[in-house]
């Protein structure tokens, strides 16, 4: 078998078995309702992670411990201002506005599912920029994909120079 | 292979000038001098202080992203840390100054020029000082005043070394930025070397090595006529200024082309950059708030998690990662069914599998950091000090990542990448070590299954 | 004549490192102290005032706070700022850590979100005397309450 096929069928079958385990992992449910209360604090949140599934109406509210923290969320055009010591926090959208209105809670629908990371954006002191915490909306098909690729491309290596002649 | 010196002759010609690596040394100088004055002066807040900014978001990135796989040690060519202890040895800026104050080389240098002890003549200084700068790198990266006792503080030690010691001891045995660089610099796609063997057998006079009077002898020690890896050229191109014959080639080659390493200092500090590469997704990158009120003690007031955590950290790198390795080279070894091989020189040199991947995980921590972060880049650049300056007009750039959506996408291709150069890369060592193809393939089997382990939990970290 | 160029070029690189050295904190120096505090109206006075909340020891402050004395030095709390009336002030308002807000009341001052790290510039005209409270009015950290001082304004003479 010519060097060239081999190695074509190789990336095929890396990618199947990546596009294959993404795919089971996927799993179905029924949306509903979601409420969190996260509270921020110098320097993580509270939860620090949590998980939806797709379609799921999610509502979050803010609250914070000490000082002023922000809650970016990326991929949901939502960046929350959240002051201690009052019940109320500030939302804005960063594509349409510099604004912030004062909120009692976040409302939106998971429609895209993956790994989104929520993040302080107002600086609230020295480990300000590693202050985070993350949103997980099942089904996260990137990473079963990725152990797939990995599995794939381990096996296709090793397939690869066992076939090779000395 | 291209030889880049016939490719792009104006190349050659610009490292062969005098003044080079003093001009574009010399901007290095001012903008450090500018970040340890904002360090000292500026504001408090890191991501508010150029320091803090250039250093560790900008030059971190690129160094690790572009300059290492591309350019091998090409930071050593500009970095200005040295720069000042050099020019003192040497007593000049540009100009050569004949006389041979070292025996055997030529040259006159200023200063005591004592050789290095041989026994720290390894990078195992250089591992316990990473180590020690991993353990406070929460203080060093958010505080700038921590960065510059730490960039001023090298600046000074490498100052003194050299009036004490010969050329750049402190680079080749002391800098712990060099210890990493040194390593992955095996994988970048530029090399120098010599060209033809047999030009510099019937060459008498070793002037690359022992300098003349066109240039000084190499400062890191290095006799290109025999040099086969990158680790310690610190393209300073001296050498090309001193050969007559003009046998010395700056090659770009294939990624990963140096595949050879040389002893237990080298392949602890592939475990210490892979353990840290780990540590710092977990404690920086992670949203873990333990990990960080234990790295940030002196606020959290948490020191004995920190104590812990420091001790894990160590342990890591240097007992846990090297004994989970050590099994599955046992179990290669066995696996093969050679018996002749040695179980250290298997240990040894298999140990560069976790060069090519430790270096991509690198790059796919450090690349999100930039891309999240960079906006802070625009903002500081107009109020470089946090002092309510406007230069540019852009001090009110409010911060916003760069396309988050995009950072599992570049961060899985990084790692994929880093895990088939070091399975590949293995594979090319073995051939080596191993006469058998069967024998050698089935010893990669437990070595690809710890290198997919080993991204799997970055994966998990990543996009899990 | 190659020597000559030489020693030329030797001059010229280490002219050009003095001149760093020597320059780069002359030029930041005039550009803070002379270039910026020129482009506001003649006679006007600047005032840089610091929120710090460090330890939970929250004070303002007119001393200078840097990346260095930050972490030690024990600020002496702007209790009282001094100006005279009918002076044109410019407030430099600075948050060395997290963010706070800047209001003076009586003057219909504020409030103002002061980001940490970033300087605030409040002009105001000193028109009548007495004494004024200046505070952080929105909740900042837990020593809020002790972020504030007086602005007193002194009759012209």
């Amino acid at each position: 078998m010519s060097k060239k096929i081999l190695i074509f069928f190789l990336l095929l079958f890396v990618a199947t078995v990546g596009l294959i385990a993404g795919f089971w992992g996927v799993k179905k449910a029924k949306p509903q309702e979601r409420n969190f209360t996260i509270e921020a604090r110098q320097y993580a949140y509270s939860p620090e992670r949590i998980v939806v599934n797709r379609g799921d109406k999610v509502t979050i509210k803010l609250s914070s411990k000490d000082v002023t923290h922000g809650f970016y969320l990326e991929g949901h055009d939502i960046d929350a201002k959240i002051r201690a010591q009052y019940p109320h926090f500030w939302l804005r959208h960063p594509s349409q506005s510099d604004e912030y209105e004062q909120v009692d809670e976040i409302n939106f629908v998971a429609k895209k599912s993956g790994k989104f990371r929520y993040r302080c954006s107002i600086t609230c002191g020295t480990f300000h920029p590693f202050m985070q915490g993350e949103l997980i909306v099942e089904p996260n098909f990137l990473y079963p994909a990725s152990v797939g690729l990995v599995i794939g491309l381990s096996f296709a290596c090793l397939f690869y120079f066992y076939r090779k002649e000395t | 292979m291209i030889d880049l010196f016939e490719k792009i002759p104006i190349l050659k010609r610009i490292v062969t000038l005098r003044v080079f690596p003093y001009l574009i040394i010399l901007p290095n100088i001012f903008f450090f001098y500018l970040l340890l004055f904002a360090g000292l002066f500026g504001t408090p807040v890191g991501n508010r202080n150029i320091i803090v900014v250039f250093v560790w978001i900008l030059w971190w990135a690129i160094l690790i992203a572009v300059m290492v796989p591309f350019g091998s040690r090409i930071w050593c060519t500009m970095c200005p840390l040295p720069a000042i202890g050099e020019w003192l040895q040497r007593m000049t800026l540009t100009r050569v100054r004949p006389g041979e104050t070292i025996r055997g080389f030529k040259g006159k240098f200023f200063g005591l020029n004592k050789p290095w002890p041989k026994r720290f003549q390894n990078i195992w200084l250089q591992n316990i000082g990473f180590l020690i700068l991993a353990c406070f790198s929460g203080f060093l990266v958010t505080r700038p005043i921590v960065s510059v006792i730490v960039l001023g503080g090298m600046i000074v030690i490498s100052t003194i070394l050299a009036l004490i010691y010969r050329m750049r001891t402190f680079c080749m045995y002391l800098c712990p930025v060099s210890g990493f660089l040194g390593l992955y610099a095996m994988t970048a796609k530029i090399a120098l070397r010599r060209k033809d063997p047999e030009v510099c057998k019937s060459h008498r006079g070793v002037e690359c090595y022992l300098g003349s009077v066109k240039g000084y002898p190499c400062s890191w020690f290095q006799n290109v006529c025999t040099m086969t890896r990158n680790n310690y050229c610190g393209l300073c191109f001296e050498c090309v200024k001193n050969c007559d014959a003009g046998n010395i080639a700056l090659y770009w080659r294939p990624f990963c082309s140096d595949k050879e390493i040389k002893g237990y200092d080298e392949t602890w500090k592939a475990f210490i950059m892979l353990g840290l590469a780990f540590v710092y997704s977990v404690n920086l990158l992670g949203p873990w708030g333990i990990f960080k009120d234990w790295v940030n003690f002196t606020e959290s007031g948490k020191w004995l998690g920190f104590i812990l955590l420091s001790l894990a950290i160590v342990l890591l790198c240097v007992a846990v990662l090297p004994g989970i390795y050590w099994l599955f080279i046992y179990w290669a070894k066995k696996l093969s069914g050679n018996k002749e091989v040695s179980l250290k020189n298997l240990f040894i040199k298999y140990s560069y599998c976790l060069v090519p991947f430790g270096l991509l995980a690198w790059i796919a921590f450090s690349v999100p950091l930039i891309m999240i972060n960079g906006s802070y880049i625009i903002s500081v650049i107009s109020d470089p000090f946090g002092w309510g300056w406007n230069i540019f007009g852009t001090a009110n750039f409010s911060w916003k990542p760069f396309f988050p959506n995009w950072v599992p996408y570049i961060q899985i291709p990084l790692l994929l990448m880093g895990l088939f150069y070091s399975i590949k890369s293995t594979y090319e060592i073995g051939q080596n070590i191993f006469s058998d193809n069967k024998q050698l393939v089935r010893s990669l089997i437990p070595i690809t299954i710890f290198l997919g382990a080993v991204t799997l939990v970055f994966l998990r970290l990543y996009v899990g | 004549m190659k020597k000559t160029i030489e020693i030329l070029i030797e001059f010229i690189a280490f002219f050009a490192l003095i001149f760093i050295f020597v320059g780069l904190p002359l030029v930041i120096n005039w550009y803070d102290s002379s270039y910026l505090p020129s482009r506001y109206p003649k006679g006007t006075k600047i005032i840089n005032l610091t929120a710090k909340v460090s330890q939970n020891s929250c004070l303002w402050t007119l001393e200078k706070v840097n990346s260095f004395n930050y972490w030690w030095k024990k600020f002496k709390f702007a209790e009282e700022i001094s100006v005279r009336e009918g002076d044109k002030v410019v407030f430099r308002v600075h948050s060395a850590d997290v963010l706070h807000s800047f209001a003076i009341p009586r003057f219909r001052i504020g409030p103002y979100e002061i980001s940490a790290g970033k300087v605030k510039e409040i002009t105001f005209d000193a028109r009548r005397e007495g004494s004024f409270k200046y505070l952080c009015w929105l909740w900042c950290s837990d020593c809020h309450g002790d972020l504030k001082g007086r602005v007193i304004v002194s009759p012209s003479d």
